[in-house]
């Protein structure tokens, strides 16, 4: 898996500094804490967490917007530790696309469709005749069509499938190897998400691009990736191919947000679901050990709250990261 | 950019926002007007005045219009010329001498007499020998002999309303532009001047060779001039009201346009790097907030000089980290947060390109209303260093006229319109930037709306 990795990540920290006056430190916010992952050109991953559990931080620090306080990340070969600048920089961002949440905030409200795609091909030097060529092309496979009618148009003219459509078409019209989604269709009508999520889908087939879909749906997950990574509290709890993970959840956490997807079935109006209690812990000042145990209801006593758990494989590809499979089966 | 036409448009629904358009276009027809009628050029020489530019105008005149208020018909200034009206004749007195007369008519029918009366005669002879005699004849025949013993000379102005040994001569010593426009009526008690309407003519009579020519040109000055009046060195007020719109629009619209942009630019150029470079600003900004903007114009004015470029880059220079540069500081500060920012960074955008097309295209909107309303604010500083003295010394602007007026002690004199006329422009000038600047505020910022 590793040699032909198009992104392997090991051990990645990424810690923000918390200060007391604008100077004085104070301790760190250890947004991700040992992240570890590889992902397969043409491969498609979903990060499913919930808010604050690092997820965000994850994209930010592989594109380079947030440095990492340590660990590495290599892309297409290329080792990236959050200090390049310049052309390798330059060549890291024209390879990485990346998809934000609010559609409308992501795109720039002054600017024409025509002037959103041609910004990041002239941002990497495209000539001027090639741009408006490039923009319709991409235009064409995240299917704003005709382009005539939307070229001159600017954002707010968009409907939201519109504008996450041209979102996507920006962060491939680069041609990229990866692309990062973040949260891509938590903020649009439950109507048009499963057309986004297919479109993106039918893009990263046919680009043969690795996408990398950060959620807090698992919902959504299963119309989309081959493998899914469940992060709670800065750290990989879990990682598994869809169908086994959703028919086979091994985390006590990964059980709890299954349980909590939201069916459209009338039963569910009589059922209580369960959910932990407590909330995600604070990433200033994480719990000892493992990082679940205060809102576990399996957890072990004096195993869970003071060792950090080890990876286990219970099953062929499926790793957890919990004690209860120390002996390799449920316990 | 078709949001801020959109807005634009809706400038159309406030009609105080029209009044405040139509008084600005109104003055920038003005300022076109004024620099196509007296190129720039001839203003200053104008305005400079000096021997011959002024004469025929009258001096401290009141604007012509004030008849409407008086009800009476207020003199006008009157020019015969002997070039081009007037009866030349000679007469022949042997030895190839002739006596050259000149008779200069004039017809005049107001109500209030003459403020002054002169006479300018050029001649292409000159000799003490012979005298000019001038011989003034009312319209019921009555003469009077004027200049008396005055030698012919090639050129000579005679101040007939100056002529003290003609006062002693006339009815009850009456000022010469008096009792030689009016008689002497019993209507009152003690008696009073009334004007005589009616043509009246000056004689002018020379002896010379026959070889030479004598022209003259009798000027009558009124009490009332032009649109504007006069000042009292006779210039034309006109000239100063309307070179001083295009200077005030000018200085003013430069003044907001350096000012603001530079803030504008430097706030979104310090914001995005935010750390060392925007602390070093906004200390700068709160230092300049401390400086006093006039006693530093007026240490300028008389250390280095009152051209009105050299105060108007001082007063951009000072104005660069004015207060407007915390307000823009807020709004970029949240402006940078926007995902387009964060999405524009992982495609690549460098920070020039970050600043120029991402940041401050954002704010674009919001700085047209400050734009507007600081316009005024510079017009009026000008004004006020002009009526400190510290105006540029050749230009005529609306601020000088004040200066000029207070000089000459025109509200104690009661030459009102002197210090009127520009004033009314100043705040008409506010008032129209001022009613758009608020109609832009509330487009622009949708909150006051509600207010």
């Amino acid at each position: 898996m590793t040699e032909q990795a198009l992104l392997s990540v090991r051990d990645l920290h990424t810690w923000y500094e918390l200060r007391k006056w604008g100077f004085f430190r104070t301790g760190h916010v250890r947004a991700l804490d040992g992240v570890t992952f590889d992902l397969r050109r043409g491969d498609a991953i979903t990060i499913v967490g919930e808010s604050g559990s690092g997820k965000t931080t994850l994209a930010k620090t592989l594109l380079g917007l947030v440095p990492p306080t340590k660990g590495e990340m290599v892309f297409a070969g290329e080792r990236l530790d959050g200090k390049k600048k310049g052309k390798a920089l330059a060549w890291l961002r024209a390879n990485v696309g990346f998809v934000q949440q609010d559609p409308y905030g992501a795109l720039p409200p002054f600017m024409t469709v025509e002037r959103i795609l041609s910004e990041p091909l002239a941002v990497h030097g495209v000539p001027r005749r090639e741009q408006e060529a490039r923009a319709r092309a991409v235009m064409d496979e995240v299917r704003l069509t005709p382009q005539d009618d939307f070229v001159h148009k600017y954002p707010h003219m968009l409907s939201g499938g519109q504008q996450q459509r041209l979102v996507i078409a920006r962060a491939i019209v680069l041609e990229p190897k990866l692309v990062v989604a973040d949260e891509p269709v938590s903020m649009l009508d439950a109507s048009v998400r499963v057309e986004i999520l297919q479109l993106l889908r039918r893009i990263q087939k046919s680009h043969d691009l690795g996408v990398m879909y950060i959620t807090h749906d698992l919902s959504t997950v299963r119309y989309f990736s081959e493998y899914v990574f469940v992060m709670y509290a800065a750290k990989i709890v879990e990682r598994a191919p869809v169908h086994e993970l959703i028919r086979h959840p091994l985390h006590p956490y990964t059980q709890a947000l299954l349980t909590a997807i939201s069916d459209p079935d009338p039963e569910n109006a009589h059922i209580q679901k369960e959910v932990p209690p407590g909330e995600p812990p604070s990433l200033a000042h994480p719990p000892s050990g493992c990082r679940f145990h205060p809102r576990c209801k399996h957890r072990i006593a004096e195993l869970c709250s003071t060792t950090e758990p080890t990876t286990f494989e219970p099953a062929p590809g499926h790793r957890v990261e919990c004690w209860l499979y120390r002996q390799g089966g449920e316990g | 950019m078709n949001t801020l036409l959109r807005n634009l448009r809706e400038l159309r629904r406030y009609p105080s926002a029209i009044l405040g358009l139509t008084i600005i276009g109104l003055l920038i027809v003005l300022s076109i007007y004024a620099v196509i009628a007296i190129p720039y050029s001839e203003a200053i020489r104008l305005w400079r005045g000096g021997p011959g530019v002024w004469d025929e105008l009258p001096r401290n005149a009141s604007p012509a219009w004030f008849d409407l208020f008086t009800g009476k018909s207020l003199s006008r200034t009157i020019v015969v010329d002997s070039r081009t009206e007037g009866t030349r004749t000679r007469e022949p007195l042997g030895d190839g001498n002739v006596r050259e007369r000149l008779i200069l008519a004039l017809d005049f029918r107001y109500d209030t007499f003459p403020t002054e009366m002169s006479l300018f005669s050029t001649a292409t002879y000159e000799t003490k020998r012979s005298k000019l005699t001038a011989t003034w004849v009312k319209p019921d025949g009555t003469r009077v002999a004027l200049a008396s013993g005055r030698s012919i000379r090639s050129s000579d102005t005679y101040y007939i309303s100056l002529d003290n040994q003609l006062r002693d001569r006339l009815p009850q010593m009456a000022a010469p532009e008096v009792a030689l426009f009016g008689e002497f009526g019993a209507s009152s008690p003690k008696g009073e001047w009334k004007t005589q309407p009616g043509t009246y003519e000056l004689v002018l009579e020379a002896d010379m060779p026959e070889a030479y020519t004598l022209e003259s040109k009798l000027v009558v000055y009124g009490s009332v001039y032009g649109i504007a009046g006069t000042d009292n060195q006779r210039r034309d007020i006109t000239v100063a009201l309307l070179w001083g719109a295009p200077l005030a629009l000018l200085f003013g619209l430069l003044a907001a346009l350096g000012a603001n942009t530079a803030t504008f630019v430097l706030a979104g150029i310090g914001t995005w790097f935010g750390g060392f470079m925007d602390s070093a600003f906004q200390r700068l900004t709160q230092l300049t907030l401390l400086l006093p903007l006039l006693p530093i114009l007026i240490m300028v004015g008389q250390l280095y000089g009152r051209s009105i470029w050299l105060i108007l880059a001082v007063v951009i220079l000072l104005n660069v980290f004015s207060g407007a540069y915390l307000t823009y500081r807020a709004m970029f500060l949240q402006a940078k947060e926007a995902p387009y920012i964060e999405a524009a960074r992982a495609y690549g955008a460098r920070h020039r390109r970050m600043i120029f097309r991402y940041l401050l295209p954002r704010i674009v909107p919001v700085l047209l209303p400050t734009f507007v309303l600081v316009v005024p604010q510079f017009v009026f500083l000008e004004a006020s260093l002009a009526v400190l003295g510290l105006g540029d010394p050749i230009l005529p602007t609306w601020g000088k006229l004040i200066y000029d007026a207070r000089a000459a002690d025109a509200l104690y004199k009661g030459y009102y319109y002197w210090v009127l006329e520009p004033a009314i422009l100043l705040m008409v000038t506010g008032f129209g930037f001022a009613l758009v600047g608020f109609a832009l505020d509330r487009i622009f910022n949708p909150r006051l709306r509600t207010m």
